[in-house]
């Protein structure tokens, strides 16, 4: 299922939760979506898919807008837990058995059986990430077009977040959508092919996470003094950010990382090194360059 | 699609088995060891067995036992006991004091007295038919203590649940009607149960003969309509908020008050002619005043199913015009609901 989100927007009284935002999501992938705290990435799920309704902008779901039929296909993990605390997990599995013509109640409680959870228990007496697993166990077993899920791996062990990231992974190779969002970055990078990146509500970044990566290089360069000139490089387009600590500058390249590490040692600097990006350091560099700053440092 | 609201009736209708499941056997247990000197009978031979009282017993063609008492000062009891299908009996002498506000019809008990010169008599009859009105008083308070707990169905889904409910291959409407469906006919099951229940704890005593008349369709719509419409009630008031337990208590109290309220315009004072026709007004939106039960002069209960207002009716119509409003505001409150949750945000 191919999402398009144009132009979204959706504020709380004063505060600008999404900002304008536009996002492709070609089918069959899988899509993180990331930001810090209060960056809009639940508002934006619940804004596509009708949960809450944005002031501007449109959610088209292979060129369709949201029907309650559409609903059928499309699975949505909240971020916290939303399930009814009386009821089994059995019962769970058989409100969705009811609801969803094509939910698997033996994938359900296979699943189910691999978290470890005991299906007669009842939701309420289950741990944080015991209630995670049932609500991944009752979205993964749905056969959906579309997963939009809000950290999925929210209180989950080591073991069980690869799990998660697997069934990902393999409804991709389904041929499913998967928008994901997540604060473990490492698991971003593990499972998404895009990304975007919110920061207050805006997209500061999107594109593949190979071509991000592959683009966007750090150039290091050590300057005999504090009084030097960069030589016209701060205009350069391809610069996102230099960052300047005494004799040491640091430039976080776009693009064209070679050639502005030549540029630099032009202009008098020494020790030129080319740093790759990891998604982390992409994604702090996008949403908080200081942490970026002290980050890198730290591992230069 | 509504498996979760089904669950919640299913649990409800469970307790309520459970609940009217110990009161039969309590009843059917004070039946069995019930000590045959607190029968009618017995009763009567106690009080008249003072000296120079003398009884007498024969079998009638019908099965029945007639006993007479007699005693020394001309007063008479006769007992016309049919076992199972109740007693007649009848009182009369000198010693009879005759009060006209002893006349009463309790159920299947019906107590008439009559004056006479010299003395009077006083009969009691075990075995009246029991108008269906007064039958339904216990099914309604059941059904509306069952309104009142499935009530604000949309409430609970708004804590926590609706990013479960909106994500399903329905539209809001349709869920929320949906629900109400479930719970409605949980309702009506559960006053069908706490029926059964009584007339069959009533059977455990004499054989139960339900008075079916002219108005009896109307009565039974009264009482169904009258607990629907305080199940829609209490979503109406609900919808838009999450959970809805504290509104379903303001909502009793406002259910109970706001008709005894509209009373003060009976006071001839102008302040309280406001108050009064203010409350008066919102009566009318108020299921449970229309349920007022009426008592004739008779002794007959003449209408109503719940006693919730005390003997004060808002409105003096015909039972059927009453079933009629109360279907209306049924209808008005869930939309009222549904309109306000189609609005939330999740």
């Amino acid at each position: 299922m191919n999402i398009t989100i144009s132009h979204l927007t959706k504020k709380f009284a004063a505060t600008l939760a999404v900002d304008d935002l536009s996002i492709e999501v070609p089918a069959g992938t899988i899509f993180g979506l990331l930001g810090p705290n209060g960056a809009g990435k639940t508002t934006t799920f619940k804004c596509m898919l009708g949960l809450a309704r944005a002031n501007h902008g449109t959610v088209r779901f292979d060129g369709k807008t949201l029907a309650p039929p559409l609903f059928e296909g499309i699975v949505y993990l909240p971020e916290r837990s939303v399930l009814y605390d009386w009821m089994r997990v059995g019962e769970l599995v058989e409100m969705n058995r009811r609801a969803f013509k094509r939910f698997k109640a033996e994938r359900a409680l296979e699943l189910l059986k691999t978290f470890g959870i005991d299906a007669n228990k009842r939701c309420g007496s289950l741990s944080k990430g015991m209630k995670t697993a049932v609500a991944v166990a009752a979205a993964f077993a749905r056969e959906a077009d579309l997963l939009v899920l809000d950290e999925p791996t929210s209180g989950l062990d080591p073991v069980n977040q690869r799990h998660v990231l697997n069934l990902m992974v393999n409804e991709a190779a389904r041929g499913a959508t998967v928008i994901f969002s997540s604060h473990q970055i490492g698991q971003v990078e593990r499972a998404a092919e895009r990304i975007a990146i919110l920061d207050r509500g805006k997209l500061v970044l999107e594109g593949a996470v190979d071509d991000l990566k592959a683009d966007r290089k750090i150039v290091e360069a050590i300057f005999p003094d504090e009084h030097y000139s960069l030589n016209g490089l701060s205009g350069d387009k391809r610069i996102g950010r230099i960052d300047r600590s005494g004799r040491i500058v640091r430039v976080v390249a776009l693009d064209g990382a070679n050639d502005l590490a030549r540029r630099l040692e032009e202009a008098g600097g020494t020790g030129i090194r080319v740093v790759d990006l990891n998604l982390e350091d992409i994604f702090l560099y996008a949403v908080a360059p200081t942490s970026a700053r002290a980050d890198v440092v730290e591992g230069s | 699609m509504f498996y979760v609201e089904w669950l919640r009736a299913r649990n409800a209708l469970r307790i309520l088995a459970i609940v009217l499941g110990v009161l039969f056997l309590v009843t059917a247990i004070v039946r069995l060891f019930m000590p045959t000197n607190l029968e009618g009978n017995h009763y009567i031979h106690y009080e008249m067995g003072a000296s120079g009282t003398h009884s007498s017993t024969v079998h009638l063609r019908d099965g029945a036992t007639q006993t007479t008492i007699l005693d020394s000062s001309g007063d008479r009891v006769v007992i016309v006991d049919h076992g199972w299908r109740g007693k007649h009996i009848t009182v009369s002498g000198p010693g009879v004091e005759v009060d006209r506000r002893a006349n009463v019809h309790i159920g299947s008990v019906r107590v008439k007295t009559f004056p006479g010169t010299n003395g009077g008599e006083v009969s009691v009859n075990t075995d009246e038919p029991i108008p269906l009105a007064a039958l339904l008083v216990g099914p309604g308070i059941v059904g509306i203590i069952i309104a009142t707990i499935l009530g604000g169905a949309l409430g609970k889904e708004n804590r926590n649940h609706l990013e479960i409910a909106w994500t399903k291959p329905v539209s809001r409407e349709a869920m929320a009607l949906g629900m109400f469906g479930v719970d409605v006919v949980a309702i009506v099951a559960a006053m069908l149960m706490a029926f059964v229940m009584e007339v069959a704890g009533i059977a455990l005593f004499e054989l139960p003969r339900i008075e079916v008349d002219a108005t009896a369709i109307a009565v039974v719509l009264l009482a169904v309509f009258g607990v629907l419409a305080f199940y829609a009630l209490c979503n109406a008031a609900t919808s838009s908020l999450r959970g809805g337990g504290g509104m379903k208590a303001v909502v009793w109290l406002a259910a109970i008050f706001v008709p005894l309220l509209s009373a003060a315009a009976l006071v001839p004072i102008l302040i309280f002619k406001i108050v009064g026709i203010i409350f008066g007004a919102l009566a009318l939106l108020d299921p449970l005043a229309y349920l007022s039960t009426h008592v004739s002069d008779s002794g007959q209960v003449a209408s109503g199913a719940v006693p919730g207002v005390f003997g004060y009716s808002v409105l003096s119509a015909p039972i059927p015009e009453r079933a009629l409003v109360l279907l209306v505001l049924t209808v008005l409150f869930f939309a009222l609901s549904v309109l306000q949750w189609r609005r939330l945000e999740a």
